[in-house]
């Protein structure tokens, strides 16, 4: 991956859009698949994601391609989830909520998630479109906190809170996948006391 | 059972999960979860809910249809090399962030405000004119001068007190003189008269004060201090035109000869006189007695049963002939009398104007309204200082004032209290420190106190009895002299450069 030249800039050869496209066409598109939940607006929210990048190229900061993915998808999607959220709340007076398309997966689009037990995809579109992202981003892109305060733009504090309160409203959810008390308190004894046992660190 | 997992550890144990502690906050955890099953169980719980999300979901794709719709995004130039800038880097990028430029604009917004400051602070500093407090060295002469022509614009004071407070009491001592005794009350009076008759007779007086011309001699005597004070004062007063003064010290000598202009009359004042008296001692008085050869009425005033003064009205033009004031024991203190005088004879005008006895500094009289917004500037104006009412509020500049100058009274005794912007530069002459009132006193006719407190020198006259001057005195503040701080000489130079620009 890294490359061994001294002044990147000389050797850059600029990509085509062909080539932006079938590179991060797949990433983008995992990310959103996540985060809406369902194949349908995962596809129209990578086209968005798309469309910014490609207006807005001429602005992008030099190594920071996945980042700037990530934040335009995450983005576009709290973005869209807050307009939705606002909709509703506005139309409940007139009864224009049931005439809405819901943003949430209908549980044919869950079953049709190969990748993801559809309880899980379920439990995970029941979070707040914050959480969501802060988790999915974590748990499922394996970002550092760090990364993850970059994407979204926050402290650090505010994505260990988010991460935290997404992952408990995650096990409430999730409660009958739990294993029995007996077994899983050893295994963590076992887990745990092995880890504190290991001589500190170093760094 | 396991009881309920460390609430307050909530935190660090989604983030140790993800490998997010610190080392440090790694350390600690780990050593709690040692000895708490409840947290150990909480950790186990999470690790499987992040098992459940990160082991799934790698699959996806986007469809061949997607792909040819992100394609066609760039129209017919998605095969062409894109303008933009390299996409890697040796070092890693950051992302722009607009949480980290809010702060940049707040800090550099706090640091041009704070340079704007300290340019205005450093200007100001720099700018700040020599310490603006001027030397005062002897503040007694003005402040006897106005207390003088106070006392000539008193409608119940003969002329000769005002003309003998100017000479100095030392100039006037002689041991050899004698005491004066009171005047006997004559065993021929015809009738008492009640506290209003006595009262219309000292309106009487009052009202004749300047009214018409009159020339005679005055003899004029003191106690102060076991020491006799006497002098013979010479007066030729014309009407509208005001009185000429000699004064002769007991061997004959001329020390003092002036003109003093005529009073100016205000009937508030003397009104608000005469009421202090009514209010603060009980008139009584007598007719039918005579003094220089002239039939008079005499008014007393008394407190507590003891006299304190009284005065001899002309009955003819109420003019006041005779002035007596005593101590509380009842001996004499003052005592003013006219040797000869001739009324009315004298109507031509003087032919030269002698120099001004006295030449009040201040110019300005304000009413007694004013005394709030003096106070809200830093004087001292009170309504009363040692049981005495404010009667009087004169300055030398009624916008704002360097110097002002108070009056109280009883309707007898006067106080003066003289405010002066400044420094005293030394004690006045005659003068010694006096550590029991913190102030300079010189006793004499006139008792005088002056000290300095905060940026303003305070003298106190009054020729009433010393007890009364202490009483003052202890009344007003003493302060110690302000060292001017940073901030105030920031803000005399500001105010200098201000005032240069209005020029």
């Amino acid at each position: 991956m890294s490359l061994p030249e001294q002044n990147p800039a000389l050797d850059w050869v600029p990509p085509t859009w062909e080539e932006i496209v079938r590179d991060h066409s797949s990433r983008v598109y995992r990310l959103a698949y996540r985060l809406t939940g369902n194949r349908h607006d995962a596809e129209d929210l990578t086209q968005d994601v798309f469309v910014r990048v490609f207006r807005s190229l001429h602005r992008f900061q030099p190594g920071t391609l996945e980042g700037w993915l990530h934040r335009i998808t995450t983005n576009l999607f709290l973005d869209g989830a807050r307009r939705r959220q606002k909709i509703r709340f506005d139309g409940l007076a007139d009864g224009a909520a049931d005439r809405l398309a819901s943003a949430w997966p209908t549980p044919s689009e869950q079953l049709a998630d190969a990748d993801l037990d559809h309880d899980v995809a379920a439990a995970l579109a029941a979070l707040p479109p914050e959480f969501r992202a802060a988790v999915v981003l974590c748990d499922i892109e394996g970002l550092s906190y760090e990364e993850i305060a970059s994407v979204l733009d926050v402290k650090i504090g505010t994505v260990r809170s988010r991460i935290h309160r997404g992952r408990a409203q995650l096990r409430a959810a999730l409660a009958h996948r739990q294993p029995s008390g007996e077994r899983g308190r050893y295994l963590g004894v076992a887990d745990e006391t092995g880890r504190g046992l290991e001589p500190a660190r170093p760094g | 059972m396991i009881g309920r997992p460390c609430a307050d550890l909530a935190e660090s144990r989604s983030a140790y999960v993800d490998d997010a502690l610190g080392p440090d906050d790694r350390d600690r955890l780990v050593a709690h979860l040692v000895g708490c099953a409840a947290c150990r169980s909480d950790v186990d719980e999470l690790r499987t809910i992040r098992r459940l999300l990160s082991g799934s979901g790698t699959q996806a794709t986007a469809s061949a249809d997607l792909s040819q719709r992100l394609t066609s995004i760039a129209g017919p130039q998605a095969s062409d090399p894109l303008w933009t800038r390299p996409f890697r880097r040796t070092s890693p990028g950051m992302l722009p962030s607009e949480r980290r430029r809010r702060h940049l604009r707040l800090g550099a917004a706090s640091f041009a405000v704070g340079a704007v400051v300290t340019t205005a602070v450093g200007v100001g500093y720099a700018a700040a004119p020599a310490p603006a407090l001027a030397l005062i060295n002897d503040p007694s002469a003005d402040a006897q001068a106005e207390f003088t022509s106070v006392l000539a614009q008193s409608p119940l004071a003969t002329d000769s007190i005002g003309a003998v407070m100017l000479v100095g009491a030392e100039r006037l001592t002689s041991e050899s003189g004698v005491p004066p005794a009171a005047t006997p009350r004559n065993a021929k009076q015809k009738s008492s008269l009640t506290s209003a008759e006595a009262r219309g007779a000292l309106v009487r007086a009052s009202a004749a004060a300047g009214s018409f011309s009159y020339s005679g001699t005055q003899a004029f005597t003191a106690v102060m201090n076991g020491m006799t004070v006497s002098a013979v004062v010479q007066i030729d007063s014309r009407t509208e035109q005001g009185s000429q003064l000699t004064v002769f010290d007991a061997r004959g000598d001329k020390v003092l000869a002036g003109y003093t202009r005529p009073s100016v009359q205000s009937r508030m004042v003397d009104k608000q006189l005469l009421y202090l008296l009514e209010r603060n001692y009980h008139l009584s008085g007598w007719s039918g007695t005579t003094t220089a050869g002239r039939p008079a009425t005499v008014v007393e005033v008394s407190s507590g049963g003891s006299m304190a003064a009284r005065w001899w009205i002309d009955d003819a033009t109420g003019l006041l002939l005779a002035q007596e004031t005593y101590d509380r024991q009842g001996q004499v203190s003052l005592s003013s009398r006219f040797i000869s005088l001739r009324i009315g004879s004298v109507s031509s005008i003087l032919e030269h104007l002698p120099p001004r006895l006295s030449v009040s500094t201040t110019t300005s009289a304000l009413t007694l309204s004013s005394s709030p917004q003096l106070t809200a500037r830093g004087w001292s104006c009170s309504h009363s200082l040692a049981g005495l009412a404010l009667v009087r509020v004169r300055t030398d500049r009624a916008d704002n004032p360097n110097l002002l100058h108070l009056v109280y009274s009883d309707g007898l005794n006067t106080v003066s209290v003289f405010q002066r912007r400044g420094v005293l530069g030394g004690p006045p002459q005659d003068a010694p420190w006096s550590t029991d009132l913190g102030a300079y006193l010189r006793p004499g006719t006139l008792s005088l106190a002056t000290w300095q407190s905060g940026a303003t020198v305070y003298t106190v006259i009054t020729d009433g009895p010393t007890k009364l001057l202490a009483e003052a005195v202890r009344g007003l503040p003493h302060e110690p002299l302000p060292s001017p701080t940073t901030m105030d000489r920031v803000q005399a130079g500001w105010a200098d450069i201000l005032s240069r620009l209005r020029r």
